[in-house]
């Protein structure tokens, strides 16, 4: 846990860096400090390791106040990683991630013990890199030994001062993701500095947005998006925040779990039955319907390829098959890209094994939306199961 | 590689010539004579010990003061001490060995031989190391002094553990710069009277006899191309290896 109280920080200079910032990040919780440059993100950052002193106020790491410890052992009990990573290229992997650890006085087989752990929770082979020197790495690979060194002596909170910054957006995205899941298991109290919106926004349990030293607006990602506290926060976002909202959304979350269906082996018949009780329930003329064999997903059925056919005949005889499938976790702004290159405009979200769990449509999606922002339900058509429709 | 090959190439001519020459001595031991083996050996040695010692005083000065001036709380000081460094080089060596005479003088010490030559070697070889030193501490990139200061190194530590291992090459090669320089430097000692290889050079120059001349300024000539690459040798080997890796 981390609290700051009324801190503020003046420079020698006059400067007035940090106004007056009150903030409490929970334990196991990522606050995300974002702000335009100049805000004091960074400041206030460095203020909690005694980086840079604070002029007034008190910080409390894990309820004791910074200004009881003596700053080198404040700060190898706080993890620490920056935007250029400061991996030291005279020292191998393995000896880079045994800085800290070292300086507490751990013996060398714990060391080496917690360097290998490391290295696999960052997703590279101990046996291959652990002896390499940075010049050796990718980009990519120095932020991992980054993160796995500001991790070297476990301690429960972390500072990250732009840890994905200098490197490309693909690379970024992955190393976001992948430190996620690491958060999932270790859940970490992080104080995450960054200029990036989207990062802010994906990374953030809670974002904290600064300017000129003052803490604007503190709250959840949704809600920053949903209710921005005042114009700068509302340009901050972005005049787009409604689509980086859909970054946030999951596909379980906006599907319709209870889609109606046909089965493959269902007869013409029994299939064209089905369309017309949708068509009574919902007063819409349905022009597709997803198809599954038992619980599996296994395509589309276009209601004109019914007509005309054999009696005898099955459903499975004029599937569509469909490719385009979503699982639960893919955010809505991926699913809304493969809705709109898919022709049937529809996506089935389905498990590992392609078993069917829902179903995701453009109206699911702005329903959801628009609750978020309205607090109301939406206007027509509030009928998220009507695929593509017809009006009787 | 090549820098190799010019080496051998250099040193072999060097020591051809003084092979070549002293292989005239004669047992007349007429004035006209050059040095014999036995000759050149003290000479070196004389030479070798004047270099030596004060290469050793100016290390022990020069480093831990090019350090220091590069210690954020010791920074104001680097100008005027480059500065004054600076001044010790930009006078000729032989001026400065000419001042130092004088200097010993007044202060009632003896103003003739090895100990006035020793202090303005020291003088002389002080610019290159300081200036290394601090160039090679303060070129490391601050973002790996901010990350050992993030992560709980105290002063002494990062000067140790991070500054010093990646500045090494840099300090070594400002000793190396020194001690080549101040190999030729200690020739002009002859003319305070502390000896040395510059004592062959003079008489040869003086009494016309040029074979002693050339003895004397190949001696010093390949003593200095031995010392460049020995140090140079030194060089690579402290160099870290994961800085080796970086420049290939």
């Amino acid at each position: 846990m981390i609290e700051l109280e009324n801190v503020i920080k003046v420079f020698p200079d006059g400067t007035e860096a940090v106004k007056d910032l009150s903030l409490k990040v929970p334990r196991g919780e990522i606050c995300v400090l974002i702000g335009p440059s100049g805000c004091g993100k960074t400041t206030s950052m460095k203020m909690i390791n005694r980086l840079i002193p604070i002029t007034s106020g008190k910080i409390y790491v894990n309820g004791q106040d910074i200004q009881t410890f003596n700053p080198q052992d404040l700060r190898r009990n706080i993890g620490y990683a920056i935007q250029q990573v400061g991996l030291f290229p005279h020292m191998t992997v393995r000896e880079n991630i045994e800085v800290v650890p070292k300086l507490l006085g751990w013996s060398k087989q714990e060391r080496l013990k917690r360097a290998r752990e490391l290295l696999d929770m960052v997703g590279m082979d101990p046996d291959t890199y652990l002896d390499r020197h940075p010049s050796e790495l990718s980009g990519g690979q120095q932020q991992r030994i980054g993160v796995a060194r500001c991790l070297g002596a476990d301690p429960p909170n972390l500072l990250m001062d732009e840890p994905f910054g200098a490197i490309d957006p693909i690379t970024r995205e992955k190393l976001q993701d992948e430190f996620l899941r690491i958060q999932d298991e270790i859940q970490k109290t992080i104080i995450f500095v960054t200029h990036d919106i989207d990062e802010a926004l994906k990374m953030g349990d809670r974002i904290a947005l600064m300017s000129e030293g003052e803490l604007i607006q503190y709250s959840t990602p949704p809600e920053l998006l949903a209710n921005p506290a005042n114009d700068f926060v509302r340009d901050f976002v972005g005049a787009d925040r409604a689509l980086k909202e859909l970054r946030l959304l999951r596909g379980e979350e906006v599907m319709n779990p209870t889609p109606p269906t046909v089965d493959a082996n269902d007869s013409f018949q029994v299939a064209r039955e089905k369309f017309e009780r949708e068509d009574q329930q919902t007063g819409r003329l349905r022009r597709y319907m997803l198809v599954v064999e038992g619980d599996h997903f296994r395509g589309w059925v276009d209601r004109h390829d019914l007509d005309g056919q054999p009696e005898d005949g099955h459903v499975r005889d004029v599937i569509i098959k469909s490719a385009a499938t979503a699982g639960p976790d893919m955010s809505m702004n991926q699913a809304m890209a493969t809705v709109l290159s898919n022709a049937i405009g529809n996506l089935a979200i389905t498990d590992e094994q392609n078993r069917l769990l829902g179903l995701l449509t453009f109206n699911s999606i702005r329903r959801v939306m628009a609750q978020s922002y309205t607090g109301e339900e939406a206007a027509e058509p509030t009928d998220d199961d009507t695929l593509e429709t017809e009006e009787l | 590689m090549r820098r190799y090959i010019a080496f051998v190439v250099l040193l072999g001519l060097l020591l051809g010539v003084l092979v070549w020459v002293t292989s005239f001595v004669t047992e007349a031991q007429g004035l006209m004579n050059p040095l014999a083996w036995e000759e050149i050996y003290d000479l070196t040695i004389e030479h070798i010990q004047m270099v030596v010692v004060a290469e050793a005083i100016a290390i022990a000065i020069g480093v831990p003061l090019g350090i220091l001036i590069a210690l954020p709380q010791f920074r104001a000081l680097s100008p005027p001490v480059l500065g004054f460094a600076g001044v010790g080089q930009s006078v000729p060596s032989l001026a400065v060995i000419a001042i130092m005479s004088p200097i010993f003088a007044l202060l009632s010490l003896n103003s003739t031989g090895y100990w006035p030559v020793v202090v303005a070697l020291i003088i002389y070889g002080l610019m290159p190391i300081i200036r290394n030193a601090f160039a090679g501490m303060s070129n490391v990139d601050p973002a790996l002094i901010e990350a050992g200061r993030g992560m709980g190194m105290t002063q002494g530590q990062i000067i140790r553990q991070v500054q010093i291992p990646i500045a090494i090459s840099v300090i070594v090669a400002g000793i190396r710069t020194s001690t080549t320089l101040n190999v030729g430097a200690a020739t002009l000692g002859v003319l305070n009277g502390a000896g040395g290889l510059g004592e062959p050079i003079l008489s040869g120059m003086a009494t016309s006899t040029y074979l002693v001349t050339l003895q004397g300024g190949a001696a010093a000539a390949a003593l200095a191309v031995i010392v460049d690459r020995l140090i140079g040798g030194v060089e690579s080997w402290l160099t870290p290896k994961g800085l080796l890796v970086a420049q290939s």
